[in-house]
């Protein structure tokens, strides 16, 4: 959670301000300190998540008991929509749709547990720079941006409380500069416990319907193995994970494909066009993140992440099938 | 609107609110899109004053402000920015005079260096730049569909679990935010945007 906004009286008083070369790593131990605590911390809060003309207020409430996180979004003033997440499942709960789709984890994320937190590798593709501190909350704040070398990717500006380590700011930054979406808490609270019961999902959700990934179903139909690939990618983006799973709500297997440079991800989706859905076709958006799709083979292939559209569809358009050989091999 | 309510943003942009006002102030940001609209254009003055929006190259700072202020006609491509931009523009009474006013203080500024950052001015190759302008459409399930989710939303559910930094949150987040308002929808269906024509990073 992060967001925007400058302080105006403060800058027009001192300007910009320089800071030395001896403090220029610092963003990098802020990178990997903010990653842990927003997993690792309790907290409950409030935040506004802007992107273009839209403002929305949310809660979050963020458990960690023995070692297991659970986490609770909901949005105030939007359409009656919560998210419940933990390690084995994601539960989101549609109140105006009247329905609920539960799409399993698997098990500790991958990538998280594969990607570096920072590794010099993401020198040769962002470059990271310290911003003036501030207060946020009555918090002291340290600030840094995270920016791309080329146009494959895009930019961060985090706001880090020095104390805990939480983002209580953030922005993503586009090729142009421009904050294409911002989280901003406005009240957190960061407590050495935190009641089961505020975990517990604030939407009935009686008498809805539920798309639920079917366990056993899943595990016929999945595998480890894509026969699928991106030839061109980014410079710096490899594969981190890939396979044929069954999402909830789904008639057949998808296969998913996952690369990354190391901070952003790019999710890959090959399934096969002939089923009922709408399909869907060219780009896509929900927020910040884009999404290109094309027809290759009497297959959809999607691509979504949180980088420009011109990344996506790069990447959804190089997409191959891979010979029987080399899948058996994998 | 009124210099209270000018004062509270300002307050509100400077960190300088208590947290019932905050809360307060975020809520109105919500329902006032002439609010919205002011905040933007002391976001851009004050990222401005603080060196964030720093260029020293005055032609790709002049397709920065312009891009951020929804000025198509100073974007780089030859491409127009979302309608809901532009329509945020006009009621914005000027995002023009933000960006004049950005410019002045840059120029005002430039001597000064905001960050420290190892990167050398970089001109990068752009990804599609040889490909055409897309029209983007809003998924199905974002706009009204009762149900099941469809492909869009699955993919992104499934892709939340890879996704890190503002991803990892922010993905989630988006999922929640849900659908347009149904009188903003015809804006979001024929969205276009085009790749920049060059693009070169800060100094």
């Amino acid at each position: 959670m992060r967001a925007i906004f400058p302080t105006l009286t403060t800058c027009m008083m001192l300007g910009p301000l320089c800071i030395g070369d001896a403090l220029a790593s610092d963003p990098r131990a802020m990178l990997e300190r903010m990653e842990l605590a927003i997993e690792t911390l309790n907290y409950e809060g409030t935040f506004v998540h802007i992107m273009e003309e839209r403002v929305e207020t949310m809660h979050v409430v963020h458990r960690v008991a023995d070692g297991k996180i659970k986490e609770r979004l909901v949005s105030l003033d939007g359409p009656g929509r919560e998210i419940i997440r933990d390690a084995d499942e994601v539960k989101c709960i549609f109140a105006e749709e009247q329905s609920v789709v539960v799409e399993r984890r698997k098990g500790d994320s991958p990538l998280r547990a594969a990607v570096p937190r920072y590794s010099e590798t993401l020198d040769e593709f962002y470059t990271f720079a310290r911003l003036r501190p501030v207060t946020r909350l009555g918090r002291d704040v340290e600030a840094f941006a995270i920016r791309p070398r080329d146009s494959y990717r895009y930019g961060y500006r985090l706001w880090m409380d020095q104390v805990s380590g939480m983002p209580l700011k953030a922005q993503l930054v586009d090729e142009y500069g421009k904050v294409v979406e911002q989280f901003m808490f406005v009240s957190i609270d960061l407590p050495d416990d935190i009641p089961a019961a505020r975990l517990e999902p604030t939407i009935p959700a009686d008498g809805f319907t539920w798309y639920v990934n079917d366990e056993r179903e899943r595990d016929e139909q999945s595998s480890d193995k894509s026969a699928w690939t991106a030839e061109r990618l980014p410079p710096g983006f490899d594969l981190r994970a890939s396979g044929l799973q069954m999402m909830a709500g789904a008639d057949l297997p998808t296969d998913h494909l996952v690369y990354s440079d190391g901070i952003a991800s790019v999710s890959v989706f090959v399934e096969h066009a002939g089923v009922k859905e709408e399909k869907l076709d060219g780009p896509s958006r929900i927020g910040a993140a884009n999404a290109y799709t094309t027809l290759l083979d009497g297959h959809q292939v999607t691509v979504v992440g949180e980088v420009p559209a011109s990344t996506v569809k790069m990447i959804a358009t190089s997409v191959r099938a891979l010979p029987p050989a080399s899948v058996a091999a994998k | 609107m009124s210099n209270i309510v000018k004062q509270q943003l300002s307050a509100f942009l400077d960190d300088e609110l208590e947290t019932i006002e905050l809360e307060l102030v975020a809520r109105r940001l919500a329902s006032d899109p002439n609010l919205r609209a002011t905040a933007l254009s002391y976001s851009l003055i004050g990222d401005v004053l603080r060196g964030e929006l720093s260029c020293s190259d005055p032609v790709a700072f002049g397709r920065q402000v312009a891009a951020r202020t929804g000025d198509a006609e100073g974007s780089p491509s030859t491409g127009s920015l979302t309608p809901s931009w532009r329509r945020w523009g006009r009621s914005l009474a000027g995002a023009g005079m933000a960006a004049a006013v950005a410019v002045v203080a840059v120029l005002a500024l430039q001597d000064g260096e905001p960050i420290t950052e190892s990167a050398p001015t970089l001109t990068v190759p752009l990804a599609g730049q040889d490909q055409a302008a897309p029209a983007y459409t809003v998924p199905a399930a974002y706009s009204r569909r009762a149900g099941a989710p469809d492909r869009l939303s699955r993919y992104y559910l499934n892709h939340s679990e890879y996704a890190l930094l503002l991803g990892g949150q922010g993905s989630l987040v988006r999922m929640v935010s849900g659908p347009l308002p149904e009188d903003e929808l015809d804006d979001e269906v024929q969205l276009e945007e085009s790749a920049p024509a060059d693009l070169t990073t800060e100094p």
